[in-house]
């Protein structure tokens, strides 16, 4: 009876600490809901924000596929760096963070590549051009 | 040349001013910092986007509540679900002025103290705030604000449950840092 609680309490704890000090996970980790252009993408949060906040966002954790030609590179405070992918719309883009170990270093403006990221919505409001943010971001083959 | 053909660049020059006097960023950082004896909690946002019109002082800026990072996958499903209730609030902005600056001081390098004023809608309740920040201006005219202010969940309708009540600061410690880029 004693060990069985002690072991109870063991397991108990294991997962507390565990649960703890779980990290969040990358879009690697995540099941994609779709596969579209940066392009795509954008012009469904243009036509219809709350619509593709529901479709992309979600409440689940989920993650999208994108294709599109990197526009600009930018790296933020040495932690981060921020793919915007090319969306034909000079005040918008798809914005794509990805942790500075995770960002392909081969990568550079111009050239089309595919990643998987976690959506978190579309920024514009007001007199601020949005981009839709992608987070947690993978390169994908 | 006929009269609209004469006329027409002079119609157009204010609409040029205005637009050599916006300023944005698209990567703008956003942190908190909630200290108690039992916990800090700190998160990070450089997903920010902000613009300024130097002219007019106008200043607003957005910025989506998921996009906040964590350290502790555990403390950001919290933030999200339990208190911002992110998938309702999608979004928290800002729409103010910022005075204290104006085209002389952007066009010499010089560190300015400057207030802001306006409104905070977070987790869908506004409300007004007036602080003071520095804006900054290098040698080589890149133009950095900043600014740290307290927010009071409570003002924002945000209800921490008595058991965790402890572990949240009842002031959190907001600073922003943008850089800004002309548009």
């Amino acid at each position: 009876m004693i060990v069985g609680g002690v072991l109870v309490t063991a397991a108990a704890t294991t997962y507390g600490v565990r649960e703890y000090n779980r990290v969040p996970e990358t879009a690697a980790e995540r099941t994609e809901v779709a596969s579209l252009t940066a392009i795509e993408l954008l012009e469904e949060f243009l036509a219809n924000e709350q619509a593709a906040t529901t479709k992309y966002v979600g409440s689940k954790a989920q993650a999208v596929l994108v294709t599109g030609a990197i526009r600009a590179v930018d790296e933020v405070n040495g932690r981060v760096v921020t793919v915007v992918l090319e969306t034909g719309n000079p005040d918008a883009g798809v914005s794509c963070e990805f942790a500075l170990a995770d960002f392909p270093a081969d990568w550079r403006t111009g050239a089309t590549v595919r990643l998987k990221g976690i959506c978190q919505g579309y920024t514009g409001v007001g007199m601020i051009p949005g981009d839709v943010v992608l987070q947690r971001c993978v390169a994908m083959e | 040349m006929n009269l609209r053909t004469k006329f027409l660049p002079l119609f157009l020059i204010p609409l040029a001013l205005t637009a050599q006097d916006r300023y944005m960023t698209r990567t703008g950082h956003v942190e908190f910092h909630s200290s108690t004896p039992l916990e800090d909690i700190d998160a990070e946002n450089d997903k920010v986007t902000s613009v300024w019109d130097a002219a007019s002082g106008a200043l607003e800026f957005s910025m989506l509540i998921k996009a906040f990072a964590f350290e502790k996958a555990l403390m950001q499903e919290h933030f999200n679900e339990d208190y911002m209730e992110s998938t309702t609030f999608p979004k928290a902005t800002f729409k103010g002025k910022l005075s204290g600056i104006g085209a002389d001081e952007l066009a010499k390098a010089g560190t300015y103290i400057v207030s802001v004023e306006g409104t905070i809608t977070l987790h869908g309740v506004e409300k007004s705030v007036k602080t003071e920040g520095t804006v900054t201006v290098d040698a080589h005219g890149a133009i950095q604000a900043t600014s740290t202010f307290p927010i009071r969940p409570e003002d924002h309708g945000i209800r921490i449950p008595g058991l965790v009540r402890t572990k949240i600061a009842e002031a959190i410690e907001v600073k922003v840092r943008m850089d800004y880029r002309k548009m």
